[in-house]
């Protein structure tokens, strides 16, 4: 440990605090991009607990992370651990999650079980001395997101991360320097969107099994579409707005799948931040139109964020910034986006054309895995979606969840999202 | 890539047969992301870009997905050559003169793929869609799906299980665009694949009215004439093809995993376009052990091996299929 606590540093980002008007235009100090290499023949260990759906995306993410090496699986199901053997014939195959906690071959555990599991298995991953990175939401409640994040805290030489992972992934990096050097004006608005035509339930022969897997269609265990799915975006926004929403409206309703949920296939929320601008969030499971993304509306220009890609759309009145001359233009029916890209120079200074689409494009899954391995050669430092964070988050989608249940507006202090 | 999917799920319980049905297209997605031509972030690209510079390393699957090529290439005497010599634009389908499996090296024991030769790639449009539906009819079975049908191009199709009281049936439309429609023929499928190659499509019609086609003979580099269509139907459990299977033998201890699981549409993918090269069964016999196999051409059955139903299927009173 000492080299990693040699390391050790103070803070990397997160968030910038409750900011005013002003502090909007204020070019925020980033750390910079980190340009490192890991250790020569130095691996992460690591074991993959959950391998549903998502533990299969993060198996195979781990795969493309040369410094990563993916060491065991684990699932209480038989025919998922046969899934694991096809796919990762290298990796050793689990039902106890006991098992590679106590191997002294697993350096960090990546936690993929259900929402409502991650608990237990992080109090124990952490007490058995392993790295954690839990994906997000951390915990289906407030109690128990506060229990993770103090066992976190007492771990203070074991990385714990939060898979909230687009702080990390370069296009929304390049955006949050680009708002924060007020290129968009007067911050107005902004709205975040997830649509999907699909019932979110999974199917399985066995009668148990299916109740297990479908605990996000159970209003008990499932944070609902804000909680399991807006997570990202609501962390982008308040991440770019520098502050934590202080209210929640909410509307849901089931309005195509009607199969015995109780959580509601389309929700809208507005959130209301400090200095009077809300984020307008919607989520359908009823109709997939016009797909996924967020916009921020500046009385400059409006940035939009959709498929790790960004376009910047200026107002008439707006300054000009130079460079726009010469970018890239896309139109948006009657609009006109001008492209921002992350990385210009370097892909240039490779001789690659910034404009096309970007050869080496990961996805941001995989820009959170490579900065947990980075703490793990480099650090341990709080990571960039810590403990506070993780609890932060999950304190905004429980009341975002009554908003919607209730039909009130939740109001939030800055001390409830105090750890 | 521009392929339509269907999936069609039979079972009583609504809201279970179509979260199966949206695990397997997505399921689909995932696959086709791996091996798409034309997103430059996608697996086979990389491996395009990359592999005549030194190994890259594949993912277990696809890894066996490319041991399999080489086996397709050669039972099929190279008939089936998926590495071809990209013309200037970078596309797949001109210059097509067979690159030859000989510039495309696995290691078994890195899991890696290297090219000797810089000026060749990969192109998985003859295979990717049928090793996608594969992938897909496991999600199926593990879901607990006992009947369904999955098609991808209206060239491939697999059928798990019966379509009610009896096998799936599917009826092969006319190749030439001038009859586009009329049935031609018809089979029956139960756990099998079946694929279809035509030469028409991207094509161009010579001065005398003769079709040239857009499938081109690997070995010779000349466009496919003589055969019109061919039809492949690859049974799941039929004994050649498992032995063909790279995976079956790699694993020791995984029996279990793998009669889950067998490769019928990734062959019959394969296979079809294959013998729309080679024109009759009886050019390569070793290539289609156990194949129902059917080629037309000037209107006609030229070969033909196992059960088909010439002439067009009569309609089923109840709406079953796609």
């Amino acid at each position: 440990m000492d080299r990693r606590n040699f390391l050790k540093k103070g803070s990397m980002g997160g968030l910038m605090g409750l900011a005013g008007a002003r502090d909007v235009y204020r070019i925020v100090q980033q750390a910079p991009e980190p340009i490192r290499l890991p250790p020569a023949d130095e691996v992460v260990r690591c074991a993959i607990i959950g391998f549903g759906q998502w533990g299969r995306q993060m198996a195979e993410t781990v795969e493309d992370l040369p410094e990563v090496q993916l060491s065991a699986i684990c699932d209480t199901y038989a025919p998922m651990l046969r899934r694991a053997e096809r796919a990762h014939p290298d990796a050793t195959r689990h039902t106890e999650y006991g098992e590679v906690l106590g191997s002294p071959d697993i350096d960090a555990v990546l936690i993929a079980t259900p929402t409502h599991l991650h608990k237990q298995v992080v109090l124990d991953a952490l007490a058995a001395g392993k790295h954690v990175y839990c994906e997000a939401p951390i915990a289906h409640t407030v109690a128990e997101a506060r229990e993770i994040g103090h066992a976190a805290d007492a771990a203070s030489d074991q990385i714990f991360q939060v898979g909230l992972h687009l702080r990390t992934e370069p296009q929304y990096r390049s955006v949050f320097q680009f708002i924060r050097s007020g290129a968009i004006g007067d911050s107005v608005m902004s709205r975040t969107q997830w649509h999907r035509k699909q019932s979110w339930r999974q199917a399985s022969p066995n009668g148990q099994r299916a109740r297990d897997l479908n605990w996000r269609l159970d209003a008990d265990l499932s944070l609902g579409l804000v909680g399991e799915i807006g997570l990202q975006q609501l962390d982008v926004a308040s991440w770019l707005m520098g502050a934590y929403p202080t209210s929640v409206t909410g509307f849901g309703s089931t309005l195509l799948w009607n199969d015995g949920r109780d959580v509601p296939d389309t929700v809208q929320a507005v959130f209301g931040f400090p200095g009077g601008r809300n984020l307008m969030f919607d989520a359908s499971l009823a109709s997939s139109f016009d797909s996924d993304y967020e916009t921020f509306f500046g009385t400059n220009s409006t940035i939009m964020l959709r498929d790790q890609k960004a376009w910047m759309f200026k107002e008439v009145d707006a300054p000009m910034l130079g460079w726009e001359v010469y970018a890239r233009r896309d139109k948006f029916y009657k609009e006109t986006g001008v492209a921002l890209v992350a990385n210009a120079t370097k892909l240039d200074s490779l001789g690659l054309d910034p404009t096309a689409d970007d050869p080496n494009l990961k996805s941001p899954l995989w820009h959170g895995l490579k900065s947990f391995s980075d703490n793990f050669f480099f650090g341990p430092y709080p990571a960039i979606a810590d403990q506070n964070l993780g609890f932060a988050m999950t304190v905004l989608a429980d009341a975002a969840k009554r908003a919607i249940a209730s039909g009130q507006r939740v109001e939030l202090t800055e001390t409830d999202y105090q750890l | 890539m521009a392929t339509r999917f269907e999936v069609v799920v039979m079972g009583r319980n609504e809201a279970y047969a179509r979260a199966a049905g949206e695990e397997a297209l997505a399921e689909i997605r995932r696959v086709e992301g791996q091996l798409s031509w034309f997103d430059p972030a996608s697996l086979l690209s990389r491996i395009n870009r990359d592999a005549a510079s030194g190994p890259v390393v594949v993912h277990a699957p696809v890894f066996g997905l490319l041991q399999r090529i080489k086996q397709l290439h050669g039972v099929t005497d190279g008939a089936f050559d998926p590495t071809i010599i990209p013309d200037e634009d970078g596309l797949p389908e001109t210059g097509r003169t067979g690159a030859g499996m000989a510039g495309m090296v696995l290691d078994i024991e890195n899991r890696t793929i290297s090219f000797t030769r810089s000026d060749i790639a990969l192109n998985l449009g003859g295979i990717g869609k049928g090793y996608a539906i594969d992938e897909a009819a496991t999600i199926l079975r593990e879901a607990g799906v006992e009947n369904a049908l999955i098609q991808g191009g209206t060239s491939t199709a697999y059928a798990l299980g019966r379509d009610d009281d009896r096998p799936w049936r599917i009826a092969l439309s006319h190749p030439s665009p001038d009859r586009a429609g009329q049935q031609v023929a018809w089979v029956e499928l139960e756990n099998a694949a079946l694929s279809i190659s035509g030469i028409y499509g991207r094509g161009r019609r010579l001065a005398d009215g003769e079709w040239v086609g857009h499938v081109i003979d690997p070995r010779t580099g000349n466009a496919v004439r003589d055969t019109e269509l061919a039809a492949v139907v690859v049974d799941s459990d039929r004994g050649a093809l498992r032995a063909l299977d790279p995976r079956a033998k790699q694993s020791t201890d995984s029996a279990a995993a793998q009669s889950e699981r067998s490769y019928p549409s990734t062959d019959s993918d394969a296979l079809s376009t294959a013998l729309l090269v080679l024109g009759s069964h009886s050019a390569a016999p070793n290539a289609f052990p156990d194949c129902r196999t059917l080629c037309f051409s000037k209107d006609k059955v030229t070969d033909q091996f196992g059960p088909w139903h010439i002439g067009a299927l009569a309609a089923r009173k109840e709406e079953n299929g796609p």
